[in-house]
């Protein structure tokens, strides 16, 4: 109950930083008092605003859901409470998970935590899209965060904030309750203080089996829980993909990148530099990949049943189309606009299909890689985190250098946890490491993160 | 041609500050363990470069197909499709550069690859018994519906076209590289939801 | 009134498509299953207030995720079967995109690169006015689909000029979501009588296995329908035709389309438009207000949250299984087993109350009652039933049986008495708690009912009525045809209608020869 309460101090106390979106002070209490009676240890848990939470409301940082309350749970949210996890608030993110920044939300911005403020019109980027979960742990309010991991969106904050990102495997946690980015590439995902409590929430997570309310969940294999654990780095496999010392990388990040390897190297490791030269075209095929989708899941917003409604009211078409221009942001309605384009009969071969089959091509050659190597090393960014008048002054376009880092594991699927390994030199902001493993192998992907963790 | 300056200029103003698109040197004691020489992934650049070994041009967008103009026709049919109405010559100059970097993928040899949907591509769909489980309550159905008649959703008068006028000038979105004067979304400020509706 | 006037517009067009054109016509049918729950959610689908059947899932809820339901899928595979679809190996959900008030997803999660069955080839028996052969036709099927149904919209129209229109639409999510099946056909039929035929063929199929309720007016079967004209064997542009909610409709709206693309083509410069017509109460074609087929572009893509649906062997089996064990339907038991032509079969069929007496008496007949005789003396019986207002066709058992005792001995009676016997029978034997009679062959016997066809026991009775109607005799004698009859007549009833009206002509003949 304590920690509980300590959380909530800590929550007002960095109110001014926007993590939350709805404080639900009342309910992590109640939900305390009956863990407590039923003899489990409660911890606090911040929750992404995305997904649904039937006591309070689910905003996704957009005006469209602004008063949104949902008439059920997310799958992963009901089994964190029922394990002791009390709902301290639900945290702020870019509009329906859009972005890397966490700026641009409807109920304004996330601004880091990481070191103090200097002005109150610009700030260090805490990263996105669960930027809010992010600084939640990094802030010490709370043990875990939940985010969403559709390009980087749990990895890219975690690295920003100093702390552990981890996205399972595709499929691992239930998507039922998430709102969807993209489906074939969300995955929900843990922000934690380390590697190891990364692993620890994602098995309480995924005790009672695969969720049936999601049709796309596959369950972690038993036996690779233990037969995959590593105890040491000797011997481990890893490779150094050149595409990721991309022209966008910054000295920093190629600087503790290059430290990590050296270190594994010593611990025994057999590093082995690789070629996925098909990651240059990434960035592109997600683009596409991800407008398509979004212009999709997004067409259900017409305020009828729910959602921003506009007062104009002369045709169905005009009420749907002012309500959804009045109340989506700029990235959205941007997104929506290339999905629609590239879902058009005249160009879905050219644009949609062509996407999808450059994804078959890196995911080919990323499983391809696993198996010469055991992980795969790389920046989890371009650098430490950006301060907002930068991404202002470059309209936002640093958000896709950063994707470029991360969206591969989505495309793919396999597991990618983002660790802290450093400083940067000018402003000793956070610098992250991400590590990628095989499908299904989050178990080991866990462990090497945590082994390499203590030694650094 | 201005467009390549650009982004050269945008980039070595970056580079000088965190020695992105430099060659790299390790900490003090450090080895190095990871080739030090940034690899090109921006196609564009890619291809500058090769062009320029070859030919000596700068930069040679002919490898990727033309990009078609954007049209009235075009922004008012992609509107109804959306429901969403451009607000400005930006927006539709946006939806130009998404296309474009979609183009990149012209360049990528897919013949006999087959479309990638999902990660679990021989999973089976679950199928479920037929047995009823409790529908909704109705306060539930309707908790955050913003007109209510009775039992029922309202919505205004049906099957009119969305009205999409002209109204943006397709020179400026057509070259918005060289003439566009992009204007950056801003924050807002920082505030809580107000309290779930009861 | 109005069906004579398109029937005579069919006419004309049959004898002029003779020349040039040539109707052409498609048909897409949904089928509403009769699932207890929808098709992704286990939200139940009994009748309800409105949206008192709506699950997260059916309104939309974003996050939420479809489960697809087993009974589906059977009953999809059941279908399949009986429309001799190939069922491949495994089939996969698109996604359909349009934006409708009571769609509430912006989508319809349907198939439409890879069904769950297609290239099918059904057979039915098409029959036209009663005159016509019927004749066997075999439908091309090209696919057939799994989707989502949508909701209801109540437009509430205000026609009050004033600027503050009134005007909107309630929406209701009850039917959101629900089962349907999609069958699509090749645009192989020549006739509107083609087309029903099919659809009533279809219709008694799936009431038959139960997969659905299939009631036209309640929206359990939707049929929609192409029609062009080809032109000297060119093809033609095609309209679509929607909200057909009668078997009726549907032929009279196909007819009247296919009028109406005539009389244009028939000019020179006349040109059809491809768009979609809807139908008013009179069976005629109109223009819908809905967008023009060529701004629509559904953008199909994968339905991302369902993995591909493997269609497993025992699954398939399954579905056959069922099928055997519910046997063949009414319509073909009929026309198989019992001998009834396809036409008969059909109707008979469709009558529920029909179905049931046919299969009483099938029940009793013995082996000589044929199939047309039952027809034959059923005809006869809705006769007399129009005229005493009884009820048609009686529901006892026990009428049933004098029904066919009668008919198998229909030899030894004579017409009328037959007709007699039928009359008193049906009107005092309606419903079984009335049966206060005895059997037939009892009565007939106890009275003795029987046919006289001793020539010279008729011969008789007709010295006997001639000498006793002197004046009428008289009358018979010099020709008198009218009197002839009423002689006849008179016979007849002295006979207590046991000599058969030939036979007493003929008697009155011989005797005036002599």
């Amino acid at each position: 109950m304590q920690r509980i309460e300590s959380a909530i101090e800590k929550a007002v106390k960095f109110r001014r930083h926007g993590i939350f979106i709805s404080e639900t002070f009342d309910l992590a209490r109640t939900q305390a008092r009956e863990a407590i009676q039923k003899g489990i240890t409660p911890f606090p848990v911040a929750v992404k605003d995305c997904f649904l939470t039937n006591t309070a409301n689910t905003t996704c940082a957009s005006q469209m859901l602004e008063n949104y309350c949902a008439p059920v749970n997310a799958t992963i949210v009901e089994r964190i409470v029922a394990n002791g996890g009390c709902i301290i608030g639900k945290t702020n993110l870019d509009e329906f998970c859009m972005g890397t920044s966490s700026a641009l939300g409807h109920f304004g911005p996330v601004k880091s935590a990481v070191k103090e403020e200097d002005s109150p019109d610009d700030w260090i980027i805490p990263g996105g899209s669960s930027g809010g979960s992010a600084v939640a742990v990094q802030a010490g309010i709370v043990d875990l965060a939940l985010g969403s991991d559709t390009g980087g969106s749990t990895r890219n904050p975690a690295a920003f904030n100093g702390i552990y990102g981890l996205k399972p495997t595709y499929g691992v946690l239930s998507r039922y309750g998430l709102i969807p980015l993209v489906n074939s590439l969300d995955s929900p995902s843990i922000l934690a203080t380390s590697a190891e409590k990364c692993w620890k929430y994602l098995e309480i997570m995924t005790s009672k089996g695969i969720d049936a309310a999601d049709s796309t969940s596959v369950t972690l294999p038993e036996e690779s829980k233990e037969s995959s654990r590593i105890s040491s780095l000797k011997g481990l496999k890893v490779g150094i993909p050149i595409e990721y010392h991309n022209e966008c990388l910054s000295e920093d990040a190629w600087r503790h990148w290059n430290r990590i390897v050296g270190i594994l190297k010593r611990e025994g490791a057999i590093v082995r530099v690789i070629s996925l030269p098909t990651t240059k075209y990434s960035l592109a095929c997600y683009s596409v990949i991800a407008a398509a989708d979004v212009a999709s899941n997004m067409a259900r917003y017409d305020s009828v049943a729910y959602g921003h409604r506009s007062e104009k009211n002369e045709s169905t078409y005009e009420m749907y189309a002012t309500s959804r221009s009045e109340s989506l942001n700029t990235v959205v309605r941007r997104r929506i606009f290339a999905g629609n384009y590239f879902l058009m009969k005249q160009y879905r071969k050219l644009y949609l299909d062509k996407a999808l089959k450059v994804r078959r091509l890196i995911t080919d050659e990323m499983l391809a890689a696993f198996n010469e190597v055991d992980i795969l090393v790389t920046p989890t960014a371009t650098g430490p985190a950006p301060k907002y008048s930068q991404l202002r002054d470059t309209l936002f376009s640093k958000e896709d250098d950063d994707d470029y880092f991360t969206q591969a594991a989505n495309l793919v699927g396999i597991p990618a946890i983002s660790i802290p390994v450093g400083r940067s030199d000018e402003d000793g902001l956070p610098i992250g490491v991400q590590l990628m493993a095989n499908r299904l192998n989050d178990r080991a992907l866990c462990d090497v993160a945590q082994i390499l963790s203590g030694i650094i | 041609m201005n467009r390549f300056f650009k982004i050269v200029l945008t980039s070595t103003r970056r580079a000088s500050t965190n020695g992105s698109g430099k060659r790299k040197t390790p900490f003090e004691g450090d080895k190095v363990h990871i080739p030090d020489e940034p690899y090109n992934s921006k196609v564009r650049f890619f291809i500058c470069f090769k062009k320029k070994l070859k030919h000596g041009i700068q930069i040679d967008e002919s490898l990727l197909s033309e990009m078609p103009p954007i049209d009235a026709k075009l922004i008012s049919h992609l509107e109804r499709l959306s429901l969403v109405r451009f607000d400005s010559e930006q927006a539709v100059a946006n939806l130009r550069n998404s296309i474009r970097m979609a183009k990149r993928l012209e360049l990528v040899d897919v013949e006999d690859v087959e479309p990638m949907h999902t990660v679990w591509e021989s999973q089976e769909c679950p199928t479920f018994d037929d047995v009823e489980e409790e529908p909704l309550p109705i306060d539930k159905v309707f908790r955050n519906a913003a007109v209510r008649f009775d039992d029922f959703f309202v919505t205004p008068p049906g099957n009119v076209p969305l009205e999409s006028n002209e109204r943006f000038d397709l020179n400026v979105i057509n070259k918005w590289d060289t003439i566009g004067k992009p204007v950056a979304p801003e924050a807002k400020t920082i505030r809580l939801a107000e309290g779930r509706r009861k | 009134m109005w069906r004579r006037r398109f029937a005579t517009s069919a006419a004309t067009t049959t004898v002029a498509t003779v020349s040039r054109f040539k109707p052409v016509i498609g048909l897409e049918i949904h089928v509403q299953l009769n699932t207890r729950t929808k098709l992704f959610s286990r939200c139940p689908t009994s009748d309800a207030s409105p949206n008192r059947r709506v699950a997260p899932f059916d309104m939309a809820t974003p996050g939420t995720l479809p489960a697809l339901n087993h009974q589906c899928v059977h009953r999809a595979l059941k279908m399949s079967r009986l429309l001799k679809c190939h069922v491949p190996k495994w089939s996969r959900f698109d996604r359909k995109h349009y934006f409708y008030a009571d769609m509430p997803a912006g989508y319809q999660i349907t198939q439409n690169e890879y069904p769950i069955a297609r290239d099918g080839l059904f057979g039915y028996w098409v029959f036209g006015e009663e005159t016509d052969t019927p004749y066997w036709k075999e439908v091309e099927i090209v696919q057939l689909q799994l989707e989502q149904d949508s909701g209801k919209t109540i437009n509430i129209l205000d026609s009050s000029p004033s600027e503050s229109s009134e005007s909107r639409s309630l929406i209701d999510y009850n039917r959101a979501g629900c089962a349907l099946i999609e069958i699509v056909t090749s645009p192989c039929f020549e006739t509107a009588i083609e087309a029903i035929r099919f659809v009533q063929t279809l219709r008694l199929l799936i009431i038959h296995h139960n997969l659905s309720d299939g009631e036209l007016h309640r929206g359990h079967l939707r049929v929609d329908a192409n029609v062009s004209l080809t032109v000297d064997g060119k093809p033609g542009t095609r309209t679509e035709i929607k909200n057909m909610n009668s078997i009726r409709t549907i032929h009279t709206a196909i007819n009247f389309e296919i009028a109406r693309q005539f009389e244009i083509l028939s000019n020179s410069s006349g040109k059809v438009i491809r768009e979609t017509r809807g139908v008013d109460s009179e069976g005629r074609t109109v223009p819908m207000r809905e967008k023009d087929a060529e701004d629509t572009d559904y953008r199909f893509m994968v339905e991302p949250n369902l993995p591909i649906l493997k269609i497993r062997k025992e699954w398939m089996e399954g579905a056959e299984r069922e099928l055997e064990t519910q046997g063949i339907a009414d319509f073909e038991w009929l026309r198989d087993r019992c001998g009834f032509d396809p036409r008969s079969s059909i109707h008979i069929a469709e009558e529920p109350d029909l179905l049931a007496f046919v299969k009483r008496c099938v029940r009793f007949k013995d082996s000589g009652v044929t199939a047309d005789e039952i027809l034959y003396w059923m005809r006869e019986l809705k006769t007399i039933m129009q005229r005493s207002k009884g009820n048609y066709p009686p529901k006892s058992d026990f009428f049933a049986k004098q029904f066919t005792t009668l008919i198998h001995h229909s030899g030894r009676l004579t017409r009328l008495r037959l007709l007699d016997l039928l009359r008193f029978y049906a009107t005092s034997s309606e419903s079984e708690e009335d049966v206060l009679l005895e059997d037939v062959m009892e009565f007939i016997d106890k009275n003795d009912f029987w046919r006289i066809n001793d020539t010279e026991k008729i011969d008789k009775f007709v010295e006997e009525s001639m000498a006793k109607n002197g004046k009428l005799a008289e009358k018979v004698r010099s020709g008198h045809a009218k009197s002839f009859n009423k002689m006849r007549n008179l016979m007849i009833e002295t006979s207590e209608k046991r000599i058969e009206l030939e036979d007493a002509e003929d008697a009155i003949r011989r005797f005036l020869q002599r």
